[in-house]
């Protein structure tokens, strides 16, 4: 007897939805989070027949389209609170040490789309070609904007780590 | 520079249980494409269960029973992860399976989350007359664990999970149940035992003088497919 789409779906859920809380909570607060990750796993229901055989990156770029769309909507409703880019703001309670901060932040300069090659490598761990699937574009041009992302985050963390002058007394600039 | 940048992960040591309630929830939705307004709706129902169900499902597992910090030699990891293996997050232990035990006790399973996806099992022979206590789920030794990554362990029918033949005598074991809904176990005589399933975890024990040697336990899922089977050792 063939496995229903029910069964299917619950065993693609059980294996994946902790990554894509993960993915959700790396981006977005704890509360968008749950509601990113409620909506994108609605949407896999109803699009069960077009989940391919790796699913992760798919799921993933399920995630970022639901993610984006539902800023685009708080944007239409003037409600944008610029999450996106306020991931270097998202501090672990009692974990983070100042040189994740000093990255996080150094991340945050960088353009989104830069930010999210670097998250998509650094973080899920996943390779060019499946970072491709998750952004929409051809393996090598992944790999070549990860590649200068890398050296724009390398730039950024070099003039995070420059030294900034500080007054001592009797010296005033 | 990507070290450091992985080593700034904000949830790296964030421990992401998997929320069945949600999946029923989101089973439970109409899939045809919706409407303006019954996306709307759809959404809010989902967000509903986001929200809300999580700490139903907080209760049921206070209900269950969480391990008490003590429970360190039930899960020993906590206190001694093996080399390459991330700690436990003892506040995500939760029992998931309660059956009657051999004299007097009762079978019960736990399964504790660590970092990463990393998800350990115990099994235990907890008195009758108790509520279970660290010590309780620590005794009596030789009833087993496992551990696995949760890529493994939540992908199928018995890919995480364990049998042992402990120092009491008796055959116990623990699977995770993946699509299955029941199962059996055939045992090498060709009697045929229902196992139970619960919280995606199936898992049972065998009677002193009853082999497990060469018993196959096999789940089934809702539409009566085999899922998928597995020996619980060989002979």
């Amino acid at each position: 007897m063939a496995i229903t789409d029910e069964e299917r779906f619950a065993a693609l859920f059980r294996a994946y939805q902790p990554a894509v809380m993960r993915y959700a909570l790396r981006r977005v607060d704890v509360v968008d989070a749950d509601d990113l990750v409620a909506q994108t796993f609605l949407t896999v229901w109803r699009k069960l027949d077009q989940v391919p055989k790796d699913p992760l990156p798919w799921l993933y770029g399920v995630t970022r389209h639901t993610m984006l769309d539902g800023f685009r909507e708080r944007e239409r409703r003037g409600r944008l609170h610029g999450r996106l880019s306020a991931v270097a703001d998202f501090v672990a309670p009692g974990v983070d040490s100042d040189a994740a901060l000093d990255v996080r932040r150094a991340l945050a300069q960088l353009k989104e789309s830069d930010q999210e090659l670097l998250r998509l490598s650094a973080w899920e761990d996943l390779h060019p070609a499946e970072i491709a699937r998750v952004v929409g574009c051809s393996a090598a041009t992944a790999a070549v904007r990860l590649h200068r992302a890398r050296r724009r985050l390398a730039a950024a963390l070099g003039s995070a780590a420059t030294p900034q002058p500080t007054l001592t007394s009797g010296v005033r600039p | 520079m990507m070290a450091a940048l992985k080593a700034a992960d904000p949830v790296r040591d964030r421990v992401v249980p998997y929320d069945e309630a949600l999946l029923a929830e989101i089973l439970a939705q109409d899939r045809q494409a919706p409407t303006r307004r019954r996306r709307r709706k759809a959404v809010v129902a989902a967000w509903l269960s986001a929200v809300l169900i999580p700490i139903a499902g907080v209760g049921v597992a206070g209900a269950a029973g969480v391990i008490p910090s003590g429970a360190r030699t039930a899960f020993p990891w906590l206190a001694h992860p093996a080399p390459g293996e991330p700690p436990l997050d003892l506040s995500t232990a939760v029992r998931v399976m309660v059956e009657p035990g051999p004299a007097g006790r009762r079978f019960e399973v736990w399964v504790a989350h660590g970092q990463q996806g990393y998800l350990c099992m115990a099994k235990t022979f907890a008195a009758e007359d108790s509520t279970t206590t660290a010590q309780q789920v620590a005794l009596p030794p030789g009833q087993g664990a496992a551990c696995s990554t949760l890529a493994k362990a939540a992908g199928g029918f018995a890919e995480n999970g364990g049998a042992d033949w402990g120092s009491l005598g008796y055959t116990s074991f623990a699977y995770t149940a993946g699509l299955a809904v029941r199962a059996e176990l055939h045992l090498a005589d060709g009697a045929v035992r229902a196992v139970p399933v619960q919280q995606g975890w199936v898992g049972g024990w065998l009677p002193k003088g009853v082999s497990g040697a060469d018993a196959v336990l096999i789940g089934y899922a809702a539409s009566g497919a085999e899922v998928g089977r597995t020996v619980l050792y060989p002979s």
